[in-house]
């Protein structure tokens, strides 16, 4: 079973991602900011319960996407990190890419552009 | 309401005898989708309505869209990515290779349809080191799906099947309705004509490597056998044949050989 943070504000996207996700394999844990986010992702880090990936809204209250991207260390049990957000431009795509996100996926999306997007990402891990 | 079993019959022997795609009472609910489409093209209101207007002979533009709805056009960049990989890091290195001068190679993405692989070809050899020069001739049976890979114009959904972000900013354009547009230079060697796989082809020169994914899989035996007979006679000697990633040369041809190259299954010129 593949492990999946969901860090976003919004209830909705949670549900969303859930029922995408329902039946295809998934543990999902929740974080709604960036500050709760870092925290699961630091503690995960530190034992056997590692993310296999991470969805990171851009704007939050308290710390950003980008701004947990920054503090995020880089290591080899750090999960790869999908920006799941709206906003959608080529600035914003690259300012991700180079604090580094490993994909980026714009909301709108529907369950087989999400789950093409997991299995890119996993699939070039494994 | 659904097309009785008879008018259904009537409209896959029509695309099979026109198009050489296959539909059987399997996959009749598909055939309904695809007539449910062509209605709401073109005013149509009912099933009964259709079969009248049909029933006579069909003709154009009815003919067209009618064949044109009838093909998938569903398709994502990178799709099945592992061959991108092999054509870039072993195939083409190993085609060019062969003649002691430097030489364009041709690729063939025959059926190309929306143009998501031969886009997805030019942008898997950019990133090679020195890449060899190659010509993508992409063909499709429809003018509506040419045009619209011509225009290279994919909306916010089609982009992100497939397609890597940082390759969707480096080759694409963001356009005001959120749309993405390729850019010009991705377009360079690149170049789209309409050609019916199963007609006469017209003089298209010979080709290293072509690929033909996922377009057989709808054609009849006969259909498939004298296709890939004709491919065959269009490649270089050695040159390479890509199929699906789950379709295979059994029991339609002996003159290739099948290599395992990469994480793919590749079809060589005897």
């Amino acid at each position: 079973m593949k492990r999946i943070l969901i860090i976003d504000d919004s209830r909705s996207i949670h549900a969303f991602v859930t029922s995408c996700l329902e039946g295809n394999g998934f543990v999902l844990e929740h974080a709604m900011n960036g500050v709760e986010g870092l925290a699961v992702l630091n503690e995960s880090l530190q034992g056997a319960n590692r993310f296999d990936l991470v969805f990171l809204d851009w704007e939050m209250p308290m710390m950003t996407g980008p701004e947990l991207l920054a503090e995020l260390k880089p290591g080899p049990n750090t999960p790869p990190v999908v920006m799941l957000t709206t906003r959608n431009s080529s600035t914003d795509i690259e300012k991700a890419l180079q604090l580094g996100a490993a994909e980026y996926l714009m909301k709108p999306f529907t369950a087989d552009v999400l789950l093409g997007k997991i299995a890119d990402v996993i699939g070039s891990r494994d | 309401m659904a097309f009785a079993k008879a008018q259904m019959d009537f409209f896959a022997r029509y695309i099979e005898e026109n198009l050489g795609v296959v539909f059987t009472d399997a996959n009749y609910f598909q055939l309904q989708t695809r007539l449910e489409q062509v209605m709401g093209s073109m005013g149509i209101q009912s099933e009964d309505e259709l079969w009248t207007i049909c029933r006579g002979g069909i003709v154009n533009p009815l003919k067209a869209l009618l064949l044109d709805t009838a093909t998938n056009n569903e398709t994502s960049f990178f799709r099945d990515k592992h061959i991108f990989d092999t054509i870039r890091d072993s195939l083409l290195p190993e085609l060019g290779r062969r003649s002691s001068e430097p030489r364009e190679l041709r690729i063939w993405s025959a059926a190309c349809s929306t143009g998501q692989e031969p886009y997805s070809i030019a942008m898997a050899i950019g990133k090679a080191p020195n890449a060899p020069k190659v010509e993508i001739f992409a063909t499709d049976f429809s003018e509506r799906v040419l045009n619209f890979a011509r225009a290279g114009v994919y909306s916010h959904l089609q982009i992100q099947r497939g397609l890597p972000a940082a390759l969707m900013v480096r080759y694409f354009e963001k356009q005001a309705d959120d749309s993405w547009k390729v850019k010009p230079e991705l377009q360079e060697n690149i170049r789209f004509k309409q050609l019916h796989l199963l007609e006469d082809w017209p003089a298209i020169g010979s080709f290293d490597l072509v690929l033909c994914r996922n377009v057989l899989i709808y054609h009849n035996e006969i259909n498939k056998k004298a296709v890939i007979k004709k491919i065959h006679g269009r490649l270089t000697p050695g040159g390479y044949l890509v199929l699906g990633a789950a379709e295979s040369l059994l029991g339609l041809s002996t003159d290739f050989e099948t290599v395992s190259i990469g994480k793919c299954l590749v079809h060589r010129k005897k």
